[in-house]
């Protein structure tokens, strides 16, 4: 209890934040001050048991005078503490030297200034600790010649010897202080390089990292970790965890850093809201740093950014999910035509079906085996994309012919369907693509078109041109998409296949290789689309050079 | 004595016209309807509540099983799927049959069906 209120007073106006040096003088001119109102006390209460009433009353009042360093310290006007301190126990000595003097007491209380021409220069920098040392030691001289005059002694031969004696050991502790002080410095110089060693690597390493104390102040922070919160190193230093941390971080890790506090490193992973808004994946660890007795002085903080791990780990997941997916989807539209085939080939020869109804079958077997190939056909050119196996080769193209053509395929659903189909071919110039490859986008689009819109809806195929290319819109009344599917087809993610309005089926691969090989020639693709209203694809195909009037000149 | 009742649940039609014509010939059971998907299905279920189910587990919408989870009559129940019986372990329903496509034989069927007739 007592000890604790002595080094909170030993400890008042230190701040982390000064310079190392400072921070000692700080702590000397305390340590000074305590021992001065400590002596001055424990002088003044001998000094009246030994009835010497005026310098118990200097000594009291002295200790009171004292206290002052103490406000002006706390209030961190440290160089002026400093200085009042050195003045106030020169008039001190000088006071009691007096005294004692005019009480004709043969003490010798001069002397003390010895120890006290050394305060200044501990205290102070510069010049000023030199004349502040020697006008001590002439004040020392003044209160030796004093005593001669008033006790009445003669300035003989002795005198002189006393003086040159004073002289000389004042000019060997000067020379010792001054050396001393030299290498203390030199020390410290140390200890700054030191630390700007330090910091040229913690700043360097791509990690957020500090070190904070017991108390949750922050001793050590890289300008990662600053940065982090928008702050300079120097703004972080000496301050308070939970003034730094804002809540939400706060929050999770008050936790953590109490765990550490009894002695056991935490590790986390989570994701944090930044001040800057800005969210990250972050990985980290808090690691007690234990003192000889195994006590926990201080807990280092190491936290770095794994956004781009976590990132990846994503889109890896994602890919193996496109692969289940893929898997789910094959094994299903490639089993079940395969599975009916065996079947019936299994079954015909128990004589369970005739053979009537056998050939009945046959128009139904031809159609399931035309779109297993189909089928077939889509999976592997979609893998052979995905394993950059397809090029383009380029020709021109006319745009209103592929359309044509794959309307004339799929005359059958149109009619069946009593779908309003129309066409308005109005481009005039050829495109420059795969011809190959904008048929299969075409057959694509049109079949979906035609897949999702009910008995008596419409689709219309447009194309048109403009300066630097053809157009082809492909618009349905169907039922349309909400817009997190249009985002997930724009990806080129595979879409789980829906069954069409008549039951037509599909792998729902046909859009992600689609757009795959328009994006390989070079087109651009937009996807329009609402539910219940029905969507719009537009391709923008690059034109041919060949449109180009040619240039006679 | 009465015949027993027997609903198909299939979504691929073709498949579905198969197990209609091998299930016919079992002269103790009658067929009384096909469903491709799981909302007619779970009507079906409720409305005429057969004795006899073959039961598809793909089927867009809900899967096969899943409509079973849902309604309350709990038919004897043949499950028919591509896949192998380990899919069964993702659902809570009983069966008396797993057959996994394609059909072996017509009397593959026929001998399921038999099960169920004789299930008590």
């Amino acid at each position: 209890m007592a000890s604790s209120l002595i080094s909170r007073i030993l400890k008042i106006g230190l701040q982390t934040t000064v310079p190392i040096l400072q921070y000692r003088q700080i702590l000397i001119t305390n340590y000074l001050t305590f021992f001065c109102i400590c002596g001055a006390l424990f002088m003044g209460l001998v000094t009246i048991f030994f009835k010497l009433y005026a310098i118990a009353i200097t000594c009291l009042i002295g200790s009171l005078f004292f206290l002052l360093v103490f406000y002006l310290n706390h209030n961190r006007y440290y160089r002026a503490g400093g200085v009042y301190f050195i003045v106030l126990s020169n008039i001190m000595l000088l006071v009691l030297s007096t005294v004692s003097i005019f009480t004709q007491q043969d003490t010798n209380i001069e002397y003390i200034y010895f120890p006290l021409m050394a305060v200044p220069l501990l205290l102070l920098e510069g010049k000023i600790k030199n004349y502040s040392y020697w006008i001590t030691f002439l004040i020392l001289l003044g209160v030796k010649v004093a005593r001669v005059e008033y006790l009445g002694d003669e300035y003989g031969i002795g005198f002189l010897i006393i003086v040159l004696n004073l002289l000389f050991a004042a000019w060997l502790l000067f020379l010792f202080l001054n050396f001393f002080k030299r290498v203390l410095l030199r020390a410290v110089e140390k200890t700054n390089e030191h630390e700007k060693t330090l910091y040229s690597l913690l700043d360097n390493v791509p990690a957020y990292m500090a070190l904070v104390d017991r108390n949750g102040n922050y001793r050590i922070a890289n300008h990662h970790y600053s940065d982090l919160f928008g702050l300079e190193k120097d703004e972080i230093i000496g301050k308070k965890r939970t003034k730094i941390l804002p809540d939400n971080i706060l929050d999770t890790h008050q936790m953590n850093f109490e765990k550490a506090l009894q002695g056991e490193p935490v590790s986390f992973l989570e994701r944090d809201t930044l001040p800057s808004g800005e969210t990250i994946y972050s990985r980290g660890t808090y690691v007690p740093i234990k003192n000889s007795n195994g006590k926990v002085d201080a807990i280092s903080i190491y936290v770095a950014d794994v956004s781009e791990l976590v990132e990846a780990q994503e889109s890896l997941r994602r890919t193996s999910e496109t692969k289940d997916k893929l898997f789910s989807i094959i094994a299903h539209d490639i089993r079940s035509p395969l599975n009916l085939f065996q079947s019936l080939l299994n079954i015909s020869d128990d004589k369970a079906i005739s053979k009537d109804q056998f050939i009945s079958y046959q128009g139904e077997l031809k159609d399931r085996l035309a779109s297993l190939r189909e089928r077939l056909d889509e999976l592997l050119d979609w893998a052979r994309m995905q394993m950059g196996g397809i090029n383009a080769y380029p020709s021109e193209v006319d745009a209103n012919e592929v359309i044509k053509e794959n309307a004339n395929l799929y005359k059958t659903l149109i009619e069946g369907k009593g779908i309003n189909f129309k066409m308005k071919l109005f481009c005039e110039i050829d495109g420059w693509m795969d011809e190959n490859h904008l048929q299969v986008a075409i057959r694509n689009l049109l079949h979906n078109a035609l897949k999702y819109t009910d008995t008596g809806g419409e689709v219309l195929a447009e194309t048109s041109q403009d300066d630097d290319s053809v157009l082809i819109e492909i618009t349905d009344s169907g039922a349309g998409m909400s817009q997190e599917v249009v985002d997930s087809i724009l990806n080129k993610e595979i879409q789980k296949s829906s069954v069409g309005t008549s039951g037509e089926v599909g792998t729902g691969l046909g859009l992600s290789l689609s757009l795959g090989l328009l994006e390989k020639n070079g087109c651009i693709v937009a996807l329009e689309s609402e539910v219940g209203k029905g969507s719009t694809f537009r391709i923008w195909i690059p034109k041919s050079d060949i449109n180009d009037p040619v240039d006679l000149d | 004595m009465s015949k027993f009742t027997c609903l198909i649940i299939e979504d691929d039609k073709a498949f579905a016209d198969i197990l209609e014509s091998i299930a016919v010939k079992v002269p103790e059971i009658d067929v009384i309807g096909i469903c491709d998907n799981t909302v007619d299905a779970a009507k079906r279920l409720e409305l005429d509540k057969p004795d006899i189910l073959l039961l598809d587990v793909n089927i867009s919408g809900l899967e096969g099983p899943e409509i079973l989870e849902m309604t309350d009559h709990k038919p004897r129940t043949i499950v028919i799927t591509s896949h192998g019986e380990e899919v069964m372990e993702n659902y809570d329903i009983e069966y008396v049959e797993f057959i996994q496509k394609p059909l072996r034989s017509a009397d593959q069927l026929v001998n399921a069906i038999y099960e169920c007739i004789n299930a008590v």
